[in-house]
């Protein structure tokens, strides 16, 4: 990896994810991190200082990876960095995560269902990362 | 509520019999309470439909009850008083009612009628008020007669407190069922709930490995794998891959038996059952997977280990479950204990010989916020691993042992270890 390489930190509990889109992101450049409890996640983010996060919702519990989007989000550190939220089930995230609503939002930039492909996963994280260079 | 249109029914009903029979009387009176009565519970309808209000109608029942009976009791009086044939009809409308209106209310109706029913034909005897007489078929006068008064009263009065006897008991009977209906609804409602819930998690649970087989077989076809990597190259991925779909299928497998004994349908026997072999045969299974973590699995006094009652195979089945557990969540250097013991006393506080099986662990713990959810299905704590079980291991066991007249329980110290047991009863 080149010193300039944007740091990725999956959070996921399913290490077969974490490997695949590690081998993914790491063919293309990116350094990867990964963490796989919402308990540790802010604390391994505050160490491994990723450029963007992907961010999965059922891990310790349910919604385990909402309470971890507010937390990050909470950090001033963070309050910038984009955060691609992954799913198995979509219908155990039918949330709002439009910041343009006035209401209670979920404060992630893109939500996914898994899987993601290979390409697409690429596109979305270069996207994201362009819109906050 | 359609008590309005009782009133009204019976009205025609009586006038049209009179007519039919070649009864005269004087028609004005009569008619205008007859017309009085249809007015007024039109209106009532009227009113209800615009205000809407369901709470208002079960109120203006009873005052609308109250007064039918009092225009029924005014049009008897008009048409003969206790001369009139259909008389009794006052007693059936106050038993219907008496049924139909909400609450204790027959007793309240058939009084009301009774009263205002004997008040009229007393004043009508004593000449307090005019009579109007009926004139044709029944030409004799026996309001004139008293005795024939006390014993036509006599009469009403016992038909209608048999009437409000057996209306009151028809209405506590279908406020029970009402009742009973209602809860079976919202049992009915939660246990819905409770399925399209789990449905969800199966769903996720499903949907979650086979995404990541997707994943890692994606790796594979679109290049992304390093050949000379140990964990991301190839074969490593497709035999992850692998591993997730035996899991897959395992899940499913474990679905399907949870369902039956929900159901009721899997085959359970009930026959002595050696816990002493049974348990040696777990732990030699387990040997080499508790060698490979560095833990120690000890068996306490195999052979004096007692029998219990039960299905020999969902026995295996709960014992080897709760070891696998005991030593995956174990630590390099830890132990299992494995221990069966004869118990007279049941965990319910009855009187009846038990057998009472420890697996206890020096492994990590369960924190205490999540053990009441232990046999949660699905459930897989704070430390387990996406791919340690279908999450179901421990439900099935719950489900097992309480199908067979069991009951499970745990103790765990987060750090310290967990204590893991099943009762069965005792066989003998």
């Amino acid at each position: 990896m080149g010193e300039n390489a944007k740091r990725v930190l999956i959070v996921d509990d399913d290490p077969d994810f974490v490997l695949s889109t590690r081998a993914v992101l790491a063919g293309a450049g990116y350094e990867v991190g990964s963490c796989p409890t919402a308990r540790d996640a802010l604390k391994t983010a505050r160490e491994f200082k990723p450029d963007l996060m992907i961010l999965d919702v059922m891990m310790e519990t349910g919604s385990a990876g909402f309470k971890v989007s507010y937390e990050v989000r909470s950090d001033p550190e963070f309050a910038r960095m984009p955060i691609l939220m992954v799913t198995a089930v979509h219908s155990t995230t039918n949330v709002r995560f439009s910041p343009e609503t006035d209401k209670e939002f979920l404060p992630v930039d893109r939500l996914r269902e898994k899987p993601v492909p290979a390409d697409e996963l690429l596109r979305e994280v270069a996207a994201l990362l362009e819109s906050r260079s | 509520m359609r008590l309005r249109w009782l009133a009204v029914a019976g009205v025609l009903v009586t006038l049209s019999g009179a007519l039919l029979l070649g009864v005269r009387f004087r028609p004005g009176p009569a008619l205008a309470v007859a017309a009085a009565i249809t007015l007024y519970n039109g209106l009532f309808w009227l009113w209800l439909r615009r205000s809407g209000r369901a709470g208002g109608e079960r109120r203006m029942a009873e005052w609308q009850v109250a007064v039918d009976i009092f225009a029924l009791v005014l049009l008897l009086y008009f048409t003969g008083g206790i001369e009139n044939p259909f008389s009794y009809y006052l007693v059936f409308h106050a038993a219907i009612a008496g049924v139909m209106l909400p609450g204790r209310r027959s007793w309240p109706v058939a009084a009301l009628a009774f009263v205002l029913y004997g008040s009229m034909v007393v004043l009508d005897h004593l000449g307090v008020i005019p009579h109007f007489a009926l004139d044709g078929p029944f030409r004799a006068a026996p309001y004139r007669d008293g005795r024939y008064l006390l014993a036509s009263l006599f009469g009403t009065g016992v038909a209608f407190g048999i009437s409000a006897y057996f209306t009151a008991a028809i209405s506590r009977q279908l406020s029970r069922r009402a009742r009973e209906l209602a809860g079976a609804n919202e049992r009915l409602r939660r246990a819905d709930r409770q399925r399209l819930e789990s449905v969800i998690m199966v769903t996720h649970e499903l949907r979650a490995p086979m995404a990541a087989v997707d994943s890692l077989l994606e790796t594979v076809t679109g290049g992304y794998v390093h050949k000379s990597c140990d964990v991301c190259g190839a074969l490593p991925m497709v035999e992850r891959a692998r591993a997730r779909v035996r899991g897959l299928l395992k899940l499913t497998n474990d679905v399907l038996d949870l369902h039956k004994l929900e159901l009721g349908e899997a085959e359970l026997r009930r026959l002595p059952v050696a816990l002493g072999p049974l348990a040696e045969r777990v732990v030699e299974q387990y040997t080499e997977l508790a060698a490979q973590a560095g833990v120690t699995v000890r068996l306490a006094a195999a052979s004096a280990m007692p029998a219990a009652l039960g299905d020999e195979q969902s026995i295996w089945f709960i014992l080897s479950n709760l070891v696998a557990n005991a030593v995956k969540y174990n630590r390099p250097g830890g132990s299992v204990a494995v221990s069966a013991v004869r118990s007279d006393r049941g965990g319910d506080g009855r009187e009846q010989a038990m057998v009472d099986v420890r697996v206890t662990d020096t492994g990590v713990g369960i924190p205490a916020a999540d053990l009441p959810m232990v046999f949660e299905i699905f459930y897989r704590g704070t430390y387990a691993r996406p791919e340690a079980g279908s999450g179901l291991g421990l439900s099935l066991v719950k489900r097992l042992v309480e199908a067979q007249g069991g009951r499970v329980w745990v103790k765990s110290e987060q750090g310290a270890g967990s204590e893991f047991g099943f009762a069965l009863p005792a066989a003998g």
